[in-house]
């Protein structure tokens, strides 16, 4: 099955996966819902089952070969996750993420212009990604939870369920992003002998990931959860920093997490 | 009646851990702005084992005497979360100041530290009371079998083992890099002071190779160079499964023929001959209004002089100069204590493990490219890597658990 087929694959794929996101909020559709997305991840693990054997190697080359990775494995992490948690929006989620990386890769297939540069290619680039993008989901709902819930203590409304369901996200988004972090560092460490060098990227991903790990703690305590949703907000706004801003600091100029 | 605690007031809190958090850094920014920043080297075998023992004590002791109101402070939730709030906010400055090795010009920034905030004081203290706190934390706490305390555990030895090692073990840690010849033996290399020093152990230089993308193809502008359009330059993949042309102002270009380790046999042609001076070349065909022409066009070498095809007065299709995909040492290695090692296949993301070292695929001379002479190596000294290859194990089980349980909540 060579790359011309791709599209009779993709979007079958896609169809599936958004009528799946659209079912899973019509509570006796369920069932049908969990089926129709597992089919739609199947259709597209078919085709990359077929390509690899195709091309006689494994596809992991190119950047089109690599986003075919990450649309799989969003989507599955993602329905593996929304089955744990059953969050709804967590599969219109990874629906919208798999599906834009399949457009990208439909609309300007780099299978072989894009060359991966000697220190890319390894086994680590796709887990690492992944598990940021998944991270980032999380950290995304919860910071709009913990808006939604400091505007109802403005109020005086408590929410106790609201306040379990940022918890938890919480607790998710910082599993994705500490493994995304350690598969980091062993990729480092192969490709440059060092698991951590406080490069620029590094240093405010770290930054990023005490600043959770400051709001678990406070958490854990009983004091006032407006101080703790508050260290949230600035965490999701340090991370967005890390994930876009670095590349436009002046102090990471030269760094290798920009190309 | 209700009292308010007052400051310094037992059991300590907020107030009193943030209190000494700033001060413990101020303190830090003193002493590097009197006696320069720390020197990891005081922290070189065998002193680091002798402090990582003197750690263990404290942390032992902060067991026996954990009744004692100094050590329920010290691990407590509200001394954690000052001292991670303190290396956020030195870890901030870290990544809004600008990095360096060597300072060259003196400011008030620098006199604090800033530009080398991992060996600054500041820095260094608060890591080191974070590796104190986190182990007498997980020291205190009793053991049980819940999924609270298995979590709990993975995730504050793994990040404890981390830091101890990492933090401990980095003056031990020695990295240098090697430049060896094709088909000879080499064990010096230069330090960083540029001085020859002899290492424990030798790598001998098989073969190297490099095997390069295939190239694309553009049209430049013969007077200028520059590849068109201006604004937005198109390359064209070569792709010798793919029928599809390049259109370019009208002119449909088509590859006819391609090699990849091409050598130029007469004036425009050339012929596949598998050696190191050998490049790419296509033959490729214009056509226009009828018009067709074909021609050899190659991006050369150090030792081939690149060939292009003019398409009108104005324009020429040239191919671009190859990218490397991977480069390749063939390497044995020999250690002093008669450690013997092999690999055929040393390349960028698969280094070779020699007992603590580990040696990396460097680079080559990159003036000439796939007929380098030689190949560079990074070697890597880390004794105690694997114990923070422990603790990356355990925080990413850790990490694992908290996806699957999330936040325990007490039934």
């Amino acid at each position: 099955m060579s790359w011309d087929s791709f599209i009779w694959f993709a979007l079958p794929s896609i169809l599936l996966w958004v009528i799946a996101s659209l079912l899973v909020y019509k509570t006796n559709y369920r069932l049908i819902s969990n089926i129709l997305f597992l089919m739609g991840i199947s259709t597209f693990l078919l085709f990359i089952i077929l390509f690899w054997n195709h091309i006689n190697r494994p596809p992991f080359r190119t950047m089109g070969e690599t986003r075919l990775w990450y649309s799989f494995f969003i989507t599955t992490i993602g329905f593996i996750t929304y089955r744990i948690w059953k969050y709804k929006w967590l599969l219109s989620y990874t629906t919208l993420v798999g599906s834009v990386f399949i457009i990208i890769n439909l609309l300007k297939p780099e299978i072989h212009s894009t060359n991966l540069m000697p220190a890319l290619q390894s086994s680590w680039f796709i887990p690492h990604v992944t598990s940021y993008i998944l991270s980032y989901s999380m950290f995304g709902a919860s910071t709009i939870a913990a808006i939604i819930l400091l505007f109802k203590l403005r109020k005086d409304k408590e929410d106790k369920e609201l306040e379990k369901l940022i918890d938890n996200l919480v607790y998710v988004g910082f599993g994705f992003l500490a493994l995304g972090m350690l598969m980091g560092c062993m990729w480092a460490k192969a490709a440059w002998g060092n698991y951590w060098s406080w490069d620029p990227k590094e240093t405010w991903a770290f930054l990023t990931i005490t600043t959770y790990l400051a709001f678990i703690h406070t958490r854990i305590q009983k004091i006032d959860i407006r101080i703790s949703l508050w260290i949230l907000i600035i965490a999701l706004i340090l991370l967005c920093i890390t994930w876009l801003g670095v590349s436009y600091l002046p102090s990471a100029q030269g760094s290798v997490h920009v190309y | 009646m209700h009292n308010k605690k007052r400051i310094w007031q037992i059991p300590w809190g907020y107030r009193e851990s943030i209190a000494i958090v700033l001060g413990i850094v101020l303190v830090g920014f003193m002493l590097q702005a009197t006696i320069g920043k720390f020197d990891f080297y005081l922290l070189s075998f065998p002193f680091n084992l002798y402090f990582g023992i003197l750690s263990l004590a404290f942390i032992v002791l902060s067991v026996l005497l954990k009744r004692k109101a100094f050590f329920i402070w010290f691990t407590s939730l509200s001394f954690s979360v000052s001292l991670i709030g303190a290396i956020t906010f030195l870890s901030i400055i870290m990544g809004l100041t600008k990095q360096v090795p060597i300072i060259d010009k003196a400011n008030i920034f620098t006199l604090l530290g800033f530009n080398q905030m991992t060996s600054s004081w500041a820095f260094v203290l608060i890591y080191f009371l974070l590796l104190l706190s986190l182990g007498s934390t997980i020291a205190k706490r009793k053991p049980r079998l819940t999924k609270q305390y298995l979590v709990f555990i993975l995730n504050h030895i793994g990040l404890w083992l981390i830091l101890f090692f990492a933090g401990l073990g980095y003056s031990d840690l020695n990295r240098y890099i090697m430049y060896v010849e094709i088909g000879e033996t080499q064990w010096r290399v230069y330090d960083k002071d540029s001085k020859v020093v002899e290492l424990p152990i030798a790598i001998q230089l098989n073969s190297f190779t490099i095997e390069q993308y295939i190239p694309k193809l553009a049209v430049i502008d013969k007077k200028t160079g520059e590849v068109l359009p201006k604004d937005k330059p198109i390359y064209f993949q070569i792709d010798t499964n793919s029928k599809e042309e390049f259109t370019f102002n009208g002119y449909k270009i088509r590859l006819k023929n391609y090699i990849h380790n091409a050598v130029r046999s007469s004036d425009s042609s050339y012929k596949e001959v598998p050696m190191k001076a050998s490049c790419p070349a296509a033959l490729v065909e214009i056509r226009n209004n009828n018009k067709v022409k074909s021609h050899w066009i190659s991006a050369g070498n150090k030792m081939q002089s690149p060939m292009f095809m003019d398409i009108d007065s104005n324009l020429a299709l040239v191919m671009t100069p190859s990218e490397p995909k991977s480069f390749i040492s063939n390497i044995e290695v020999y250690t002093q204590e008669g450690g013997y090692y092999k690999e055929e296949n040393l390349r960028v993301n698969h280094p070779l493990k020699a007992g603590s070292w580990r040696i990396y695929q460097y680079g080559y001379d990159n003036n000439m490219g796939k007929m380098s002479s030689y190949s560079s190596f990074e070697l890597v000294y880390d004794p105690w890597l694997n114990m923070v290859y422990v603790g990356i194990g355990l925080l990413a089980l850790g990490s694992l658990l908290l996806i699957i349980f999330g936040k325990n909540y007490k039934k």
